[in-house]
């Protein structure tokens, strides 16, 4: 039978679970500043493109027709034939490590400290 | 031999009632959204308030039937391979938690342990993401999947520790 009463025990999960989130922040919060790119990862492989050129992106990934675009040195989903469409509706990717999700075409787009211009549009999958 | 009978039939009627509950529950947070946009799949878990009840106040062998009923009926009547992975490893691991739990039961209260199986079960996603996404993207969610974790859990876990002091008793009767 559980506690029916807050715990220390409870307490120390709770603190745990933060900590253990604010650890895995803290390398967000502090990027190196270098040039960023935009690395698509989708079924085929891994592309890299460049954050400095505004562009957009169209590409089937899983059967799913996804269309990505870069502007302005963030990126997003604009349109996916997913599903749910939770891609969409998210916050456009700008900061290293940050990243945007399309789980049913299987496709992430992640921006990557480095690698700008001369990694633009490099075949790594 | 009737009473053992009896008290089989009990108990599956207690664990078909509670996998409804689950599909319910499960069902009607799909449909109206609870979703955090920015977080693919994240959702309040408003089914594993069944699955703990039926842990801590029926048995485990309930608790991981109703489990693996709800993942498989989901799976097969809304979801798709890739969301049946992550639903799977998500409750393999949150059922984890529970039995990680039951070895310190009377320290914990139902907060604590829905806090703990919500973490464990994002954690399991998580490594289905890695597994698809690579590390990088699986770390990137993960601190704000346990973030979601820590306040969802606590929010499931008040709402258990309502049910089991309020309505033990009715379901047992």
């Amino acid at each position: 039978m559980l506690s029916k009463k807050l715990t220390k025990a409870d307490a120390f999960i709770i603190i745990a679970a933060v900590l253990a989130a604010l650890l895995l922040l803290s390398s967000k919060l502090f990027p190196t500043g270098e040039d960023m790119s935009l690395s698509v990862i989708c079924d085929s492989g891994e592309y890299l493109y460049s954050l400095d050129e505004n562009r957009k992106i169209e590409l089937i990934s899983g059967g799913i027709r996804v269309n990505i675009v870069i502007k302005n040195g963030s990126a997003y989903i604009e349109s996916s034939e997913c599903p749910n469409k939770i891609c969409m509706r998210g916050a456009a990717a700008k900061d290293a490590g940050d990243s945007v999700v399309c789980a049913p075409a299987r496709l992430a787009l992640i921006i990557k400290d480095g690698g700008g211009e001369e990694n633009a549009d490099a075949y790594a999958g | 031999m009737q009473m053992r009978m009896q008290g089989r039939v009990k108990e599956l009627a207690l664990s078909g009632l509670l996998l409804a509950a689950a599909l319910l529950l499960s069902y009607v947070e799909s449909i109206l959204g609870l979703h955090i946009s920015f977080l693919p799949g994240m959702k309040i878990g408003l089914a594993n308030v069944v699955i703990a009840f039926a842990f801590f106040e029926t048995s485990k062998k309930t608790a991981a039937a109703v489990s693996f009923g709800r993942v498989l009926i989901m799976g097969i009547l809304f979801g798709s391979a890739i969301s049946f992975l992550y639903s799977a490893f998500g409750a393999l691991l949150s059922f984890g938690g529970m039995l990680l739990i039951s070895r310190f039961e009377k320290r914990v209260s139902y907060i604590g342990a829905s806090v703990l199986c919500a973490c464990f079960h994002n954690v399991g996603q998580s490594a289905v993401a890695a597994c698809f996404f690579g590390i990088e993207v699986a770390s990137f969610y993960l601190p704000y999947l346990l973030i979601c974790g820590v306040c969802f859990g606590s929010f499931t876990g008040a709402l258990l520790n309502f049910i089991s002091k309020k309505y033990v008793g009715v379901v047992f009767k």
